[in-house]
């Protein structure tokens, strides 16, 4: 291979004390090129990342640009390379504006003083640029989580970029604003940047990488053109073993109504919105992100304030002012934000896991050791979570991991209905499949299931039945022989199409 | 197929050395310092003072503990001590009030300072910096206008024995400061009430869509901080036989300094008993020692300022490390 790439990464090898994270992983990127890297939690992606970005130091191998060997150093000499990673956490100041946070750290100024105007004109060319609808001085925090996740993206392009990694870039973006990202990517491409993505949906990398090189265990096992993979093959060279169904589907007894909501309404996020769910059905709700589904599910469980409306559960008419009140009635809520609303991550596992079903561990005072050791035990068995200990910090988990500390957490507590917000969000295929399988349990188990999901084939393999939500409004309520994912797009962006 | 991984886990004496094990070589070195630069600290009636004049900040300290924990703080604890402690010498020496009375009603008004505190922070959501302030700025004021600026003595022997009586040398005062501590240990371990503490402290929102009661759980800990005020204040009232207007003053500082040295975490989630504990003997031991040496208060309190820089910024680098 005669010619220069932008980047080459030759023979990283990466240990943390004996513990070896990346083996003698090579990685290059030409100009213009989408490369993906594919593989689970734990396989060394954001590792290489972090010593691309100046976090890490590599151990050995060396990282050369347009050819020339460079001391990635700290995440400063990365940038002066051109190299910018966009996170898959939003790292902005939600109370400034999109120009105050795209030039954070590099304000612009005139004689001394930040110009607010100029920072404000460059941005929005950036913006204009990417046809994204967004204003310059609009303030951060009044956007959604996918417009953030873009202003992100316009941050990190706005300075000169020439190597740009996106780190699971569309876990928080609805379908339109993934077509966003995807032309924003073909923009960059004609730049002549090359581009590293990560993603654990498969579908993407098919649709808008060039090659794909995939990592197991801190080794490469795979390089191969995009347009030459197997979807299959993919899978199992990133897994190491034939994940024989993906999804777990077996046929439920559906019983009786479990919970009913009528007419709810929110002062700001949704209006007029009645449901039902049923034992042992798993019912889903499409849409885009925005569309007022996370609200509702936090409504029902207490954690937002009513405007109006009518809750019921087996038929009868309840209460709901807080989220003990839920619980404590069999209604728990799975957050979609395992970091921030699931787990405490300063505590161990046992802690968290504990944490809902704290009375039957102590009683007065005096800690019921075994009883908690037990269960955590029960469920560490169960769902095969891998933790060293349970005084392991949860923070420390990985995103699988965590999910399944969560979601023992719950069930510890027999519920009834069970709201899941994003349940495999942020989580690779191997956990995923395992997730599944927990869901399907519980449903043929008779419980009654509510899962939000923003990745219609989730929704289509997963569910009995599905409402899609627009804009705060239920636009439209699918059977299971009706699921399609055209179907689902049209009754998500009904809205739109109407005015 | 056994598929139980038993996992080693250190006895509790183990796990507590290793988890403080920074703060106690630090106090050990600093032991060292002070008995070879003063042979006096080491005697047995010097070490029986040193826990003798640092009982109160330990009371104070496990208050304080309890607000670090949950991310917050309380800076009012200077003055609910002055002000239950002026109330206490009031009610025994100018109302002749009995003993009995005297000691339920300092407790109540630390308590009352404490409830404010508590439904302001947790109810009506003022932050907790704010809302201590300003009830150590009326705390200390009601103390001024009780006291009328002046010394009020005490000659209630019953009560002052409250703070003077010793068993084989050590200070009641001493065994008060015990009782609070294994109280507090207690609370934090072995009850909900301190499971609830620690999560709130770590994540609130998780705690409350965890079912927890955030609002009553960062109430409650406030109201129990005024209780161990209100108790030094007693204390401190009973073991001088007297009370004036700046009871108190500064207690805050070296309580805060004691629990942040003893590794609690500023944000919350994080801290023990047990490293408190030692935070409280790291300050007590500077105190003393530099008073043996006859080093004055104001370079005193430059030292201390300087160990809590070093303590907090060992901590940093240590857990910057763990991280990676």
């Amino acid at each position: 291979m005669g010619e220069t790439k932008l980047l080459e990464m030759s023979n990283i090898t990466k240990a943390f004390a004996s513990n070896v994270v990346l083996n003698g992983v090579n990685l290059s990127v030409g100009e213009g090129e989408v490369v993906a890297i594919l593989g689970e939690n734990g396989a060394g992606k954001s590792t290489l990342i972090k010593i691309l970005g100046g976090i890490y130091k590599a151990d050995s191998g060396e990282i050369r640009i347009d050819g020339e060997v460079k001391n990635i150093s700290s995440s400063a000499v990365a940038g002066a390379n051109g190299i910018r990673i966009i996170h898959q956490e939003i790292i902005l100041v939600p109370e400034r504006t999109i120009a105050a946070n795209v030039f954070l750290g590099r304000e612009l100024r005139t004689g001394g003083l930040v110009d607010e105007r100029k920072m404000e004109r460059e941005t929005q060319k950036v913006i204009d640029d990417l046809h994204l609808n967004l204003r310059a001085d609009q303030l951060v925090s009044e956007l959604s989580i996918g417009m953030q996740q873009l202003v992100e993206i316009v941050k990190a392009i706005s300075a000169d970029a020439r190597i740009v990694v996106m780190d699971e870039p569309t876990s928080s973006l609805s379908e339109s604003e993934v077509q966003t990202l995807f032309g924003i990517i073909r923009l960059l491409q004609e730049k002549k940047v090359g581009i590293i993505y990560i993603s654990h949906r498969l579908e993407e990398l098919f649709a808008i990488t060039d090659r794909i090189v995939v990592l197991r265990d801190g080794k490469m096992v795979g390089d191969v053109k995009t347009k030459e993979a197997d979807r299959d093959e993919l899978i199992h060279l990133m897994v190491g073993r034939e994940l024989s169904s993906y999804y777990t589907r077996n046929k439920h007894e559906i019983r009786g109504v479990s919970l009913e909501v009528k007419h709810l309404k929110h002062e700001k996020y949704f209006s007029d919105v009645s449901f039902y769910a049923r034992y042992g059905e798993i019912v889903g709700f499409a849409g885009l992100v925005g569309a007022g589904r996370t609200e509702l599910m936090k409504t029902i469980f207490g954690a937002f304030p009513k405007a109006g409306g009518e809750v019921f559960l087996d038929g009868e008419k309840i209460s709901i002012r807080h989220p003990q009140d839920a619980i404590d009635r069999g209604i728990v809520y799975v957050s979609e934000d395992r970091r921030s609303e699931g787990l405490i991550l300063k505590n161990d596992v046992q802690f968290n896991m504990g944490l809902v079903c704290l009375s039957d561990f102590i009683k007065g005072v005096g800690v019921n050791q075994t009883a908690w050791d037990k269960m955590v035990e029960e469920y560490r068995q169960k769902f095969h979570i891998k933790i060293t200990s349970p005084q392991q910090l949860t923070g420390n988990l990985s995103g699988g991991n965590q999910q399944k500390v969560v979601l023992s957490k719950w069930l510890a507590k027999n519920p009834k209905v069970i709201i899941l917000d994003e349940p495999t969000r942020g989580i690779d295929v191997g956990a995923k499949a395992e997730i599944y399988a927990i869901i399907d349990d519980l449903a043929s188990k008779g419980v009654s299931i509510i899962m939000i999901s923003s990745e219609l084939p989730e929704i289509i393999n997963m569910c009995n039945r599905c409402y899609v939500m627009c804009e705060g409004k239920i636009t439209g309520e699918l059977n299971e022989e009706e699921f399609t994912q055209e179907a689902m797009m049209t009754y998500a962006t009904r809205r739109e199409e109407e005015k | 197929m056994e598929n139980t991984k038993t996992v080693r886990v250190p006895g509790k004496a183990g796990a507590y050395f290793k988890r403080n094990i920074g703060i106690i070589v630090g106090l050990i070195i600093l032991v060292a310092i002070v008995a070879i630069s003063e042979p006096k600290f080491l005697t047995p009636s010097n070490i029986l003072n040193l826990l003798r004049s640092n009982a109160v900040n330990a009371i104070i300290c496990c208050g304080m503990l309890l607000a670090i924990l949950m991310g917050e703080i309380d800076i009012s604890v200077g003055s609910t001590v002055g002000l239950s402690g002026v109330i206490g010498a009031f009610l025994i020496a100018n109302m002749g009030a009995p003993v009995w009375v005297t000691v339920i009603a300092c407790l109540a008004v630390g308590a009352a300072v404490g409830a404010v505190n508590g439904v302001a922070i947790s109810y009506l959501k003022v932050p907790a910096f704010v809302a201590t302030l300003a009830t150590q700025c009326i705390g200390r004021g009601l103390t001024e206008i009780i006291s009328g600026g002046v010394t009020i003595r005490i000659r209630n022997d019953a009560y002052t024995a409250l703070g003077n009586t010793s068993f084989n040398g050590v200070s009641i005062i001493v065994v008060y400061a015990a009782l609070v501590l294994i109280f507090t240990w207690v609370l934090l371990n072995k009850t909900r009430f301190g499971y609830y503490i620690y999560a709130l402290g770590g994540n609130k929102t998780a705690a409350e869509y965890s079912g927890v009661n955030v609002k009553k759980y960062n109430m409650l800990p406030y109201v129990l901080i005024g209780i161990f005020c209100g108790l030094g204040g007693l204390i401190w009232s009973a073991r001088l036989g007297s009370a004036a207007a700046t009871l108190g003053e500064g207690f805050e500082m070296d309580a805060i300094a004691a629990v942040v040295i003893g590794g609690t975490s500023m944000s919350g989630g994080v801290g023990t008993v047990g490293g408190t504990f030692i935070g409280i003997l790291i300050i007590g031991v500077i105190t003393n020692g530099l008073n043996l040496m006859g080093i004055n208060s104001f370079w005193q309190n430059v030292f201390k300022g300087i160990i809590i820089l070093v303590a907090v910024i060992i901590d940093v680098l240590r857990k910057g490390r763990s991280k990676q």
